[in-house]
């Protein structure tokens, strides 16, 4: 149920000028990116498909997260053609991966987001965490729009997935286990 | 610069109700040309959909109408905002027989409450309820089939009389498992159809973002954090496709967003209605940077007349703040693990001979 962690690891968002959907590589879900049809709107918006889970990067500086949350709170910024997000305020209850790779609430990821051509886009993004990591890391990879002509983000219920390994012992009859 | 622009109400109402929204003429506009609703919507009111029937087929309170239910509202919200009395007795076991969470042991006071001020105001006249049509402000009749499919919803629930009520009853008790409980209580869809269609107000949580862009429309709900992707100049999926807030198509009606969804899952957001609901909703800009929402439920299974009805969104600086409902669903766990305490309980006490 846990949103996918550190925001924008393997997701996927159109380029600056384009909505699109797509599935980023080695990523179970996909991304629909509802962006400003230009630069200079105050935000740019995400919705995963995985788990539903949403984004909002602010264009104008947010100032600190009231309070650490799942998805973090981001402030963007443009350097050239390349949009950069600063991601503070997680929740440090979230993995990398499912081998358990954590980080703490003070991890601090810059993501960079640059168009290669009208339907890719290079995801760059610097872990930042000194309680965690001796040193920043960084991955990068390329991000492809989905070309079929009615991609489209599903709607995902991870909730209706989850129900009966949360609360499936108080079933008033049991299933098998 | 505020010019006023008439927009006729679809459906049968067309004809005798119109109401008039001042456009601003200098609403941001896309490249085509059409309104770019982007923006944050606070929908918090204290108009309710259904009329009170006290209000008959009157669509306007009077200004003294409207003062004095902003004025009781203020009151209750600030008597609920006193300190308490630290030295209190606890609630008696099983509440004190009041009305409200469980007898009074304590639920949602003001502070979680943020269901608005006022009621809302069309043209500067304050309204009695959100729906417009039927005439009397209500939900029509359910058909034999709907009412039906409500009795059986209903009959899923009793008085907590601290006992488990429901084993002698046939057939399948409330808390059998999770799927007998309402989707706002396992974290599927927000009560109140915030996330809709229609998306309509609740107690808290009203605020809706909207993003659009040249092929989509974007409509975060506050509430259970429900992004609902509106396709533009579209056609909708195969009907067998099936979704919890149906499938939305889009299109521009002059400077309106006209939106038509279907293909809900047997149980919508929307409390009465099926899988056969149709959904219009019309998006128009308004007054203030706000947005003027109308819409029409069909769903000729479900309720025996199509009705309409509309309110404003006015425009917040707010931002959406993440709203992870399961996360903190321990409620759905504790009420399961409660319903098998009572029934052990009654199996304990039966086999005493009590």
């Amino acid at each position: 149920m846990v949103p996918r962690s550190a925001p924008g690891l393997g997701a996927f968002v159109g380029e600056p000028e384009v909505s699109g959907v797509a599935v980023g590589p080695g990523h179970a879900g996909g991304a629909a990116s509802m962006q400003p049809s230009s630069v200079g709107k105050d935000s740019v918006f995400i919705a995963y498909q995985y788990a539903g889970a949403t984004r909002e990067i602010y264009m104008e500086d947010p100032g600190e997260a009231p309070v650490d949350s799942w998805m973090g709170w981001s402030h963007g910024t443009w350097d050239g053609d390349t949009l950069v997000v600063k991601v503070t305020g997680q929740l440090d209850s979230t993995w990398f991966d499912r081998a358990g790779n954590h980080h703490s609430a003070a991890m601090v990821v810059t993501e960079r987001y640059t168009p290669l051509s009208p339907n890719h886009l290079l995801y760059e993004a610097t872990i930042e965490d000194p309680a965690t990591f001796t040193k920043p890391w960084t991955i990068r990879m390329p991000l492809y729009r989905r070309m079929e002509p009615n991609a489209q983000l599903m709607e995902f219920r991870c909730v209706e997935f989850v129900e009966e390994l949360m609360y499936g012992e108080w079933r008033r009859e049991p299933l098998p286990r | 610069m505020i010019r006023m622009t008439n927009l006729a109400f679809s459906g049968p109402l067309c004809a005798l109700l119109w109401f008039c929204t001042c456009v601003h003429a200098d609403v941001p506009r896309t490249q085509q040309g059409h309104p770019d609703l982007t923006g944050t919507y606070n929908v918090a009111t204290l108009t309710p959909l259904q009329r009170p029937a006290e209000f008959g087929d009157k669509l306007y309170l009077n200004r003294d109408e409207a003062q004095k239910m902003a004025a009781e509202a203020a009151a209750a919200k600030a008597q609920d905002d006193e300190a308490s009395d630290p030295n209190r007795e606890a609630p008696p076991s099983g509440g004190d027989g009041s009305e409200g969470a469980a007898g009074n042991v304590g639920g949602y006071n003001a502070f979680w409450i943020d269901n608005g001020e006022q009621a809302f105001e069309v043209d500067g006249k304050f309204r009695t309820s959100i729906i417009t049509q039927p005439a009397n402000g209500r939900q029509p009749a359910y058909t034999p089939t709907g009412l039906k499919r409500i009795m059986a919803f209903y009959s899923l629930f009793g008085e907590n009389t601290g006992t488990a009520w429901w084993m002698d009853r046939p057939g399948p008790g409330p808390y059998d498992h999770m799927e007998m409980r309402p989707l706002g209580e396992r974290c599927i869809l927000g009560f109140s159809s915030t996330g809709g269609p229609p998306m309509l107000p609740a107690l808290y949580n009203n605020l809706k973002r909207i993003v659009q862009t040249d092929s989509h429309v974007m409509i975060l709900t506050e509430m259970i954090h429900d992004a609902r992707v509106i396709r533009l100049n579209d056609t909708h999926r195969p009907d067998n496709i099936r979704n919890w807030m149906g499938d939305s198509i889009g299109r521009w009606d002059g400077d309106t967003l006209v939106v038509e969804t279907k293909n809900f899952r047997k149980r919508p957001a929307l409390y009465g209605a099926d899988e056969n609901l149709r959904v219009v909703e019309r998006f128009t800009p308004g007054e203030g940077g706000g947005l003027h929402y109308a819409f029409e439920v069909h769903n000729p299974t479900a309720w025996q007349e199509s009705w309409y009805g509309d309110y404003p969104w006015p425009a917040t600086q707010d931002k959406v703040y993440e709203y992870a409902c399961h996360e903190g669903n321990y409620a759905l766990g504790n009420i399961m693990r409660g319903a098998r305490i009572l029934e052990q309980d009654a199996k304990t006490d039966a086999a005493a001979g009590q």
